[in-house]
C-alpha cells in the first residue's frame, strides 16, 4: 500500500512571497486527485515540491512510510509529465522512451521489449523511430507518458500535459490518462488550470489559490457546495452569480434583498441564515429561469449572447450589477432586450459576506 | 526590363564577389605555389605557377635540416589539441552553471569572467611566466596549455547557449532518475554545434598563437611550429624563401582540415545565435 502524503508544506521565495500555505492532502492508492487554479496559485509549484526539483520551505512529503524531503529527484521514483519541452530534440521516440531506463542500467532487449508494449497500448508503435520534430504535439505527449509509465514509479505527477494540445487531441489523451489510471492503481496528482479537465479526471479535485487550498471535493460537491465565494466564481464556465445583499424579515415573511434581486426564503433558509446580517447569495446562471411578472425577481439588460451546442449563454446587467444565466438553444432574444428571470430557490447557495464561507 | 536589370544585378554581384575572392585568395595560392619555387622565381610577378612542382623544400623541411620541423608540428598539435580540449570543456562547463543555477557570489564571479576578457594578454604576460617558473613548468608544453584553458568569452558564449536550453528538459532529465553531472552531459549533445564551433575558433587561436609560447619555450625541440617559422625568418641564416613557405603551406594543415570537417556545424551554431 503506496499512499502519497503532504503535510503542511509551504513554500516562501525570498522577499516574503508566499507560493504555497500549509498545503496538506493525502492521495491514496489508485486515487487520481486534480489541482485547479488561476495561474500562479501555487499549483506548479506544490508539484514541483513534490517531484524534488524545488525545496519547500516548511513541511513534509511521504511516499507510504518513506519520507521524500530532502531527495534529489532521482531518488524518488516520481515520474513527471510535464507541459513542453518532455523529449529530448536528438533522441528518437523510442530512444526518449529509453532515456530512464538507460540511466537505471536495464538491459537492451529487455528494454526494446518493454518499449514496444508500451508503444502498442499507448497507439505509437508506428513512430518510435521518428524524431519529436517530426511527430504531433500530442503523439509527443504520448511518447513522455509512455516513458513516465516504463518507469514503474510509486506516483505520477502531471504538470498540465495537456494544455498545449488542440482540443480533439485533448480529450483523446484525457481518455488515455484515465484508461492509464485504471490499470495501474498508482496515486497520481494531476495539476491544470483548466476546470473541465479537472472535473473529468479527478477523483477528487482541489482548489487552489494564491497558495491556499480553498476546497478538496469531489467534482460534483465542487459544482454543488462550493466551499467559498472564490469556489463559486472559479468553477463552472461561466460561474455562479454572486449577489451580496442582507435579510428582512415582516412577521413570517423572510426575504432576500440586494440592489437587484429580491427573493422570498424557505423557513429553514430563514432560520439558518438568521444570525447574519450581511450574506452573498450565489445562483448558478442555469439556476435562473426565464419567467413574467409579477413572478420575476431580477430584470437584466443583454449585454452579449454566447451562442453553444446545447444552450445559450446570456450576459446581463441590471444598475451595474452583472450576472449571467442559460436559455434554450433556440431562444431569440436580441442584445439590449430586458428580460425578467426568477429563482430556484432550492438551488441557491449562501455565504457569509464577511469571509466569504459557505453558510448554506 | 525588369528581368534583364535583375540580371545585371546578379551578374555584378557575382563579378564583385569573384574579384573579393581573388584578393583573399591570391596569398595563399602564392604562398602554395612559392613552396616549390626558387628565391628567384618567388619574387618575380609572372609565372604564378611553378615551372615544375619541385619538392625540395619539402624534403629539406622535413628532414629537420633547418628546424626539427615534424617534431615542431607534433609540439602544436599536442598543445592546441589539449588547450582546446581542456578550454571548452571547462567554459562549456561554467556557462552551464552560471545559465542554470543560482548561488552566492554569481555576480562577482561573473564580473570577474568578464574583466578576464577585458585584460589583454600582453598584461597577463609577465605574471603567468612567473608563476610558471614558480610551478616548474617552463618549456614544457604545460606552460603554454594551462595559461589558456581559461577562456572568458568561451565563458560568456556557453552562458549564452545554455540559456536558451529550455529548463524543464532538464527537470525531465533529473525526475527520470539523472544526476545533476549526468543531467549537464544528457544536455551535450543538444549544444554540439556550440561545441564544434568554440572548439574550432579555440583550435585556430592556439594554433596560431605566439606571445604565451615565446615567452615559456625555449628548447629548440620545445618549440611550437609557428615559433619555428618564425625563428627561420629572423635569423641570418639565409633560408629560403620557398622553403619558409611550403612550412606555412603544411602548418595551414590542421586548421583548414578541422574547418572543412566542422564547418557546417560551426554555421549552424553562429545561425541559432543569431535567431535568438
Amino acid at each position: 500500500m503506496t499512499r502519497l502524503t503532504i503535510e503542511n508544506v509551504s513554500k516562501l521565495y525570498p522577499g516574503g512571497v508566499a507560493a504555497l500555505k500549509d498545503f496538506s492532502l493525502e492521495i491514496e492508492e489508485g486515487e487520481l486527485v486534480a489541482i485547479v487554479g488561476p495561474s500562479g496559485c501555487g499549483k506548479s509549484t506544490l508539484l514541483r515540491i513534490i517531484a524534488g526539483l524545488e525545496e519547500e520551505t516548511s513541511g513534509k512529503v511521504r511516499m507510504g512510510e518513506r519520507f521524500l524531503t530532502g531527495l534529489p529527484p532521482k531518488e524518488r521514483n516520481i515520474a513527471v509529465v510535464f507541459q513542453s519541452y518532455t523529449l529530448m530534440p536528438h533522441l528518437t521516440a523510442a530512444e526518449n522512451m529509453a532515456f530512464g531506463m538507460r540511466l537505471r542500467g536495464t538491459f537492451r532487449n529487455q528494454r526494446e521489449e518493454k518499449i514496444r508494449a508500451i508503444a502498442k497500448t499507448l497507439g505509437i508503435e508506428g513512430l518510435l523511430n521518428r524524431y519529436p520534430a517530426e511527430i504531433s504535439g500530442g503523439e509527443r505527449q504520448r511518447v513522455a507518458l509512455g516513458r513516465a509509465i516504463l518507469r514503474e514509479p510509486d506516483a505520477f505527477l502531471f504538470d498540465e500535459p495537456l494544455s498545449s494540445l488542440d482540443a480533439q487531441m485533448r480529450l483523446q489523451l484525457r481518455v488515455e490518462i484515465q484508461k492509464l489510471h485504471q490499470r495501474l492503481g498508482t496515486p497520481m496528482l494531476f495539476v491544470t488550470h483548466d476546470q473541465n479537465e479537472a472535473l473529468a479526471l479527478g477523483d477528487r479535485v482541489v482548489v487552489l489559490n494564491q497558495g491556499k487550498i480553498q476546497q478538496i471535493a469531489k467534482p460534483d460537491e465542487l459544482y454543488l457546495k462550493p466551499a467559498n465565494t472564490f469556489v463559486a466564481s472559479f468553477i463552472g464556465a461561466p460561474g455562479m452569480n454572486l449577489f451580496p445583499g442582507r435579510l428582512e424579515s415582516n412577521g413570517n415573511v423572510h426575504r432576500f434583498v440586494s440592489s437587484s434581486v429580491t427573493f422570498p426564503l424557505t423557513p429553514s433558509q430563514a432560520s439558518t441564515l438568521r444570525t447574519y446580517s450581511e450574506v452573498v447569495a450565489g445562483i448558478r446562471p442555469e439556476h435562473l429561469n426565464l419567467s413574467h411578472p409579477p413572478d420575476a425577481e431580477l430584470r437584466g439588460t443583454v449585454t452579449a449572447i454566447e451562442k453553444q451546442f446545447d444552450q445559450t449563454c446570456l450576459y446581463l446587467e441590471n444598475e451595474n450589477v452583472v450576472f449571467t444565466a442559460k436559455a434554450a438553444r433556440n431562444i431569440s432574444c436580441h442584445l439590449g432586450d430586458v428580460l425578467q428571470w426568477s429563482v430556484a430557490l432550492d438551488n441557491t447557495a449562501f455565504f457569509d459576506a464577511i469571509t466569504g464561507e459557505l453558510i448554506l | 526590363m525588369n528581368h534583364s536589370r535583375k540580371h545585371i544585378s546578379s551578374l555584378s554581384a557575382t563579378a564583385a564577389l569573384a574579384f573579393l575572392c581573388v584578393i583573399f585568395a591570391y596569398p595563399f595560392v602564392w604562398m602554395f605555389c612559392s613552396g616549390f619555387k626558387t628565391d628567384a622565381e618567388v619574387f618575380a610577378l609572372f609565372p604564378l605557377l611553378p615551372q615544375h612542382f619541385d619538392l625540395v623544400h619539402y624534403r629539406g623541411l622535413l628532414s629537420g635540416a633547418w628546424i626539427p620541423y615534424p617534431r615542431l608540428f607534433l609540439n602544436s598539435l599536442f598543445i592546441a589539441s589539449l588547450e582546446t580540449i581542456f578550454a571548452t570543456a571547462f567554459a562549456c562547463g561554467a556557462g552551464y552553471v552560471f545559465a542554470k543555477f543560482d548561488f552566492r557570489f554569481k555576480k562577482t564571479l561573473f564580473i570577474l569572467a568578464v574583466a578576464a576578457v577585458l585584460v589583454p594578454r600582453q598584461a597577463l604576460a609577465l605574471p603567468l611566466f612567473v608563476w610558471m617558473n614558480k610551478l616548474s613548468l617552463l618549456d614544457t608544453p604545460w606552460s603554454v596549455i594551462l595559461p589558456g584553458t581559461a577562456s572568458g568569452v568561451g565563458f560568456l558564449y556557453f552562458i549564452a547557449v545554455f540559456r536558451r536550453l529550455p529548463d524543464p528538459l532538464l527537470d525531465m532529465a533529473r525526475c527520470e532518475g539523472a544526476g545533476e553531472y549526468r543531467v549537464f552531459l544528457s544536455t551535450l549533445p543538444l549544444i554540439k554545434p556550440a561545441l564544434i564551433a568554440f572548439a574550432l575558433i579555440q583550435f585556430v587561436l592556439c594554433w596560431q598563437e605566439h606571445l604565451i609560447p615565446l615567452i615559456m619555450l625555449s628548447t629548440q625541440t620545445h618549440l611550437t611550429v609557428t615559433l619555428g617559422l618564425a625563428s627561420l625568418n629572423a635569423g641570418n641564416l639565409r633560408v629560403p624563401y620557398g622553403l619558409l613557405l611550403a612550412g606555412c603551406t603544411l602548418t595551414l594543415i590542421p586548421t583548414a582540415l578541422f574547418f572543412v570537417l566542422a564547418h557546417r556545424h560551426f554555421r549552424s551554431a553562429l545561425a541559432s545565435l543569431t535567431e535568438a
